[in-house]
């Protein structure tokens, strides 16, 4: 266990390195001014200049690749350009409401898709199967800003049950945080509630249909206890799999959300970054969503060895 | 792909379910196709005196129009060719490269492990900031939305006919073909190709879906189509500054979007269900 | 309910703003939430232009001046100023026992240093500073600027609102170096608590504010912080937004849709208000490109009509059509060179082109993504002028690479803008040629060199000369000026709604 940890987070870092110097080569080719949009209509050209030179902009770009992995190295991720704050403590400050956001929507997904995936799979050819999985389906092909949009006229103009937007802190208002919670966690949580559905019922049919379930039934158990007992047990490892990617596409997904909820988390910070030019912010929100990405992946490979022993660390 | 009998074939389609799903996915193509044809209106026509109109039977606009004048009907049918344009070209494109590396990885001994492990690690990332990155670097266009999507997807295609070939590659007519002294290249689009389509065609289905959810998506962010473009994405992103006071410009792409996806998912099932019978994990 | 901009004037007297709720600072813990799109790059307000900058940023900072109801300077921390007779020196009294929010005195020191700065790095800063010979502190509580010409727009310059010269500890501005402040520390009704990255940006009230002991007019007078917090909101969606004011999470939005106006008419829980007109222009690239051919700009003039344009800013309520670059509230109102606006004549616009020469070359006009207005414009103008038989071809960014490409003089040949009306022409960056566009001309230079030193009716005269130049050079086409649409829930009392928001006085009811 221990090598294969070690050799796992070996390939994290790889990946890692990897991608921040595509994603610094990426940005730094992208043609866009950020020193125009803090300047704003009445700025001059040498007020440009000015803020490039402030920025560090006029430095060749291989030039920056290097100081700024220097910089990483030395657990610097750099300045913003757009408002001169640390790259760190931006998104140390951004973090918390996506890490509840992803969990939440995690969690609800899970709650919803894996009944709705055994009650189809146990009625299964039945109408209520049919009607689980027309549901499943919906919710995978709602586009989710439009269900986001949907449930604030619904839920917070028409019933003015919850907020439209926003986010507060759980360590300031924790009795608030569930309310700004609900509807972007629907929102999120809707197609991955879908994809779990599914997927649960299908290892739960191909599990039923195993020998062992065959011996268990001639056996004379119910087929209730049959499914609860045993076949749900083994079902739920490889539907287990399918949780944590969703959970790392979440926070993918996130980004969409939070726009539309103005919720201050890590996903609407990037696609700001991106749309300000901010390069090292954009670098810095692309490496911790890796790094969350790997996190997750490998948590799902160390429970998916725990609950299954044939895997074996080869 | 084992062959199938004409009767298979009727029975699958015969079933409501498939039915739907294939017919909802036709009449978008065709509206796409015929959009010249049957569209009241040139859907970039301003005309700024009659926005804001409602839908209505008499005033010559069916859905209504949007903040510039422009008839929806007419846009909804173009943004059904945009729709069908950016999916079709994801799936073959991303079909295409896919398979190659699919196909590499899995028959390839040295480097194909390698490949895979990279293609594992782009599809371990979620795909959305994947493509946020390439159109940031590319610019907003129908094109570099293609082409990162494209980027998206492949490594989906790659997985699936990788898991195929390296089930095929022991089987005995393959081997049997190697002992006869077939030449790799020749083995693999002889008898191994063949057989991974079923479920491309499947996993093409789906990213379809997908690409369809992503564009509007991306668009919705604004770094998708550019605005002023005749899309669902763009006319839901357009609309929603007005979604409490025309809400008919975003009810409608929203709906075509969400049926859409819907009936390419059952299609997919469908499909599944009739070319790859076996492979049902593969969501 | 609704608020015209132009009321301001009665504004106090008008039913919903009127004075009863003074009583209202009694309650404890008073929170206004203001909604508003985008963040602030910064928090300070010497180094940029942008409005969210100076929405946050003006209730922590005032200047030595400001403006009243009717545009007219009054003082808010000089006491008065003294103008030497030959027009070259400025005696700048300051008021005395002004604390700055970190208890420190308002010192003539500070005024410098803020000047100083703000004469380096704000782009109108450094038109006056061509004038400029020295600035001293001259006493604990005066300063002396002296010139090297006679200027008569050195108080205009003082009081500027975007970009404009706030006053910050010299300390701070010493502590910032070259770099931008990042200590929001100033002398205003409110305090800076703290910036929630991507959320929201808290201020306080500041309880040993002075006053300007003068009644409230405009940006000017007496100003009080009457709820204990003030909070921005960074809400991007337009809807969501309004929303939050429909349903009680917000007090005011800013900047919401035109469209919505007539359905505030009939509800009695949510004020409209009309926000200061802004003009919008369609801006040649006069430096290179087809465009550069001043023919070619003429015949374009020619094709614009602007009543076709117009309703993309909604309801007739919110839009008008005006000549001027010259703010229709202001004296400085000019037409002089009108004939040339809204000619809307295809056919004359293209015999003109034709006879400059025009073969039906591409003309590209670039416009941002990010700018729903603005692309609704480009895209009605881009219809218009190709039925005119221009060949123009739109070029969509997204607003950083739009801006970059602004810069660049061979990148772009139209592009639109939506500027905000100055109270001075001579704060128009217009004049600069330096400005989106390169207006280069030497008449240019030579009447607003006379402009600067003229008297007062004098400078009427020579600022319709300039005003005509702009047409005849085709320096913007101005296609017209439209309001902004700010709402309030009805609990919120008093109210200005002055050109650039801002919430001292400012009370909840209940």
């Amino acid at each position: 266990m221990g090598a294969f940890l070690v050799r796992r987070l070996a390939g994290m870092l790889v990946t890692m390195f990897i991608i921040s110097t595509l994603v610094f080569i990426i940005t730094n080719v992208v043609p866009g001014s950020p020193a125009a949009l803090i300047l704003g209509e009445d700025r001059t050209p040498d007020q440009v200049e000015a803020l490039n030179r402030e920025l560090g902009l006029d430095r060749s770009v291989p030039v920056r690749y290097v100081q700024w992995l220097g910089d990483l190295v030395t657990g610097d991720f750099g300045t913003s350009y757009y408002n001169d704050n640390s790259v760190a403590s931006v998104i140390a400050g951004r973090l918390e409401p996506t890490l509840m956001l992803t969990f939440t929507s995690a969690l609800l997904a899970v709650a919803i898709g894996i009944p709705l995936g055994i009650i189809a799979a146990v009625y299964q050819g039945t109408r209520l199967d049919y009607a689980s999985m027309v549901v499943a389906l919906m919710g995978a092909a709602l586009p989710n800003f439009w269900l986001g949009l949907l449930l604030i006229l619904l839920f917070s103009l028409y019933w003015s049950v919850f907020p439209a937007a926003g986010y507060a802190s759980i360590f300031d208002d924790p009795g608030d945080t569930w309310r700004y919670l609900v509807l972007p966690a629907i929102t999120l949580g809707a197609s991955h509630a879908g994809v779990i559905a599914r997927m649960a019922r299908a290892n739960l049919l191909e599990v039923m249909g195993a020998d062992y379930l065959r011996t268990a039934r001639s056996k004379g158990l119910r087929e209730r206890s049959v499914v609860l007992g045993h076949a749900l047990r083994n079902s739920m490892i490889p539907t287990f799999g399918v949780v944590g990617v969703a959970l790392a596409l979440m926070i993918g997904g996130s980004i969409v959300t939070e726009a539309v909820f103005a919720i201050p988390g890590v996903g609407r910070l990037l696609i700001e970054s991106v749309l300000r030019r901010d390069f090292p912010m954009i670098q810095g929100v692309i490496l911790l969503i890796a790094l969350l990405v790997a996190l997750v992946n490998l948590a799902v490979d160390i429970v998916y060895a725990l609950l299954d022993p044939r895997v074996r660390y080869a | 792909m084992p062959p199938l009998r004409r009767s298979w074939r009727l029975a699958w389609l015969s079933r409501p379910v498939n039915m739907i799903g294939f017919g909802f996915f036709f009449l978008v193509v065709a509206a796409g196709l015929l959009a010249p044809l049957i569209a009241p209106y040139d859907p970039g026509l301003i005309a700024i005196r009659e926005r804001l109109q409602p839908p209505s039977l008499s005033s010559g606009h069916l859905l209504g129009t949007d903040h510039l004048g422009r008839d929806i009907f007419s846009r909804m049918l173009y943004g059904a060719r945009v729709s069908v344009i950016v999916g079709a070209s994801v799936v073959i494109l991303s079909s295409l490269i896919g398979i190659v590396i699919g196909l590499f990885g899995g028959y390839s001994r040295r480097f194909g492990n390698l490949l895979m492990r990279i293609i594992d690690g782009v599809m371990a990332f979620p795909e959305i900031v994947f493509a946020l990155a390439l159109i940031a670097a590319l610019g907003s266009s129908l094109t570099n939305v293609i082409i990162a999507l494209t980027f998206v997807y492949i490594p989906r295609v790659a997985r699936v006919v990788h898991a195929c070939t390296l089930a095929l590659r022991n089987q005995e007519f393959v081997l049997a073909a190697e002992a006869l002294g077939g030449k790799s290249f020749r083995v693999v689009f002889r008898h191994i190709l063949p057989n991974t389509l079923g479920p491309v065609v499947v996993q093409g289905t789906f990213i379809f879906a997908y690409a369809v959810i992503s564009e509007a998506s991306l668009t919705f962010l604004g770094v998708g189509l550019p605005p002023g473009t005749a899309s669902w994405g763009v006319i839901l992103a357009e609309g929603r500054n007005y979604l409490l006071d025309a809400p008919w410009i975003t009810t409608f792409p929203g709906l075509a979007i969400f049926l859409l996806v819907l009936n390419l998912n059952i299609l997919g099932d469908g499909l599944r269900d009739l070319l790859d019978p076996r492979s049902r994990k593969l969501l | 309910m609704t608020k015209r901009f132009p009321a301001i004037g009665q504004i106090l007297g008008a039913s919903i703003l009127s004075v009863s709720a003074i009583g209202g600072a009694a309650f404890a813990q008073s929170e206004l939430n203001v909604a508003m799109k985008s963040q602030p790059p910064t928090l300070d307000l010497h180094v940029t232009s942008t409005n969210t900058v100076r929405n946050v940023g003006a209730h922590i900072n005032e200047g030595l001046f400001t403006f009243d109801e009717n545009f007219q300077p009054k003082p808010m921390l000089a006491e008065s100023v003294a103008r030497s007779d030959d027009g070259l020196t400025y005696e700048i009294t300051i008021r005395q026992g002004v604390p700055f929010h970190n208890g420190d005195e308002l010192m003539a020191e500070d005024v410098v240093a803020s000047l100083d700065r703000w004469m380096q790095r704000s782009s109108f800063g450094r038109t006056l500073a061509r004038y400029v010979e020295s600035l001293e502190a001259s006493g604990d509580h005066s300063v002396t600027m002296t010139l090297n010409e006679p200027a008569s727009f050195v108080v205009t310059a003082l009081t500027t609102w975007r970009a404009g010269p706030f006053i910050y500890p010299a300390e701070v501005i010493e502590a910032a170096g070259e770099e931008r402040i990042t200590d929001p520390v100033g002398t205003g009704p409110f305090r800076f608590v703290e910036w929630n990255e991507g959320q929201d940006i808290i201020l306080e009230r500041f309880d040993d504010y002075a006053a300007v002991d003068a009644p409230a007019s405009g940006y000017a007078g007496k100003r009080e912080a009457m709820v204990d917090r003030l909070r921005f909101v960074f809400v991007p969606e337009l809807s969501v937004r309004r929303i939050g004011v429909e349903s009680g999470d917000f007090d005011m939005a800013l900047d919401v849709d035109p469209d919505s106006f007539d359905q505030y008419q009939d509800n009695p829980d949510v004020v409209s208000f009309l926000g200061a007109p802004r003009m919008t222009t369609l801006i040649p690239n006069k430096a290179e490109g087809v465009m550069a051919n001043p023919a070619l700009r003429t015949a374009l003039q020619a094709a614009v009509c602007v009543e076709d344009v117009l309703p993309v800013y909604g309801g007739e309520t919110f839009w008008r059509a005006d000549p001027s670059i010259t703010w229709q509230e202001t004296a400085w109102w000019s037409d002089a060179g009108s004939e040339l606006y809204n000619v809307c004549d295809p056919e004359r616009a293209q015999s003109l082109a034709g006879e400059a020469g025009y073969d039906n070359q591409q003309i590209r006009l670039a416009v941002s993504s990010d700018d729903e207005s603005k692309f609704s414009v480009a895209q009605v103008l881009q219809q218009q002028l190709q039925m005119a038989g221009f060949n123009v071809e739109l070029e969509v960014r997204d607003a950083a690479a739009h801006e970059a490409t602004l810069d660049s003089k061979e990148a772009w040949d139209l592009a639109i803008s939506e500027h905000t009306y100055r109270t001075h022409p001579i704060l128009h960056s217009h004049l600069q040629a330096t400005w989106t566009g390169w207006w280069e001309s030497e008449e240019r230079d030579r009447l607003v060199g006379e402009f600067l030193v003229a008297s007062e009716e004098e400078a009427h005269e020579i600022w319709d000369k300039i005003h005509a130049l702009y047409f005849k050079d085709v320096v913007v086409i101005k296609i017209g000026d439209y309001f902004e649409h700010h709402i309030a829930a009805d609990e919120v009392e008093g109210y200005a709604n002055m050109p650039e928001p801002f919430f001292w006085n400012v009370s909840l009811s209940e």
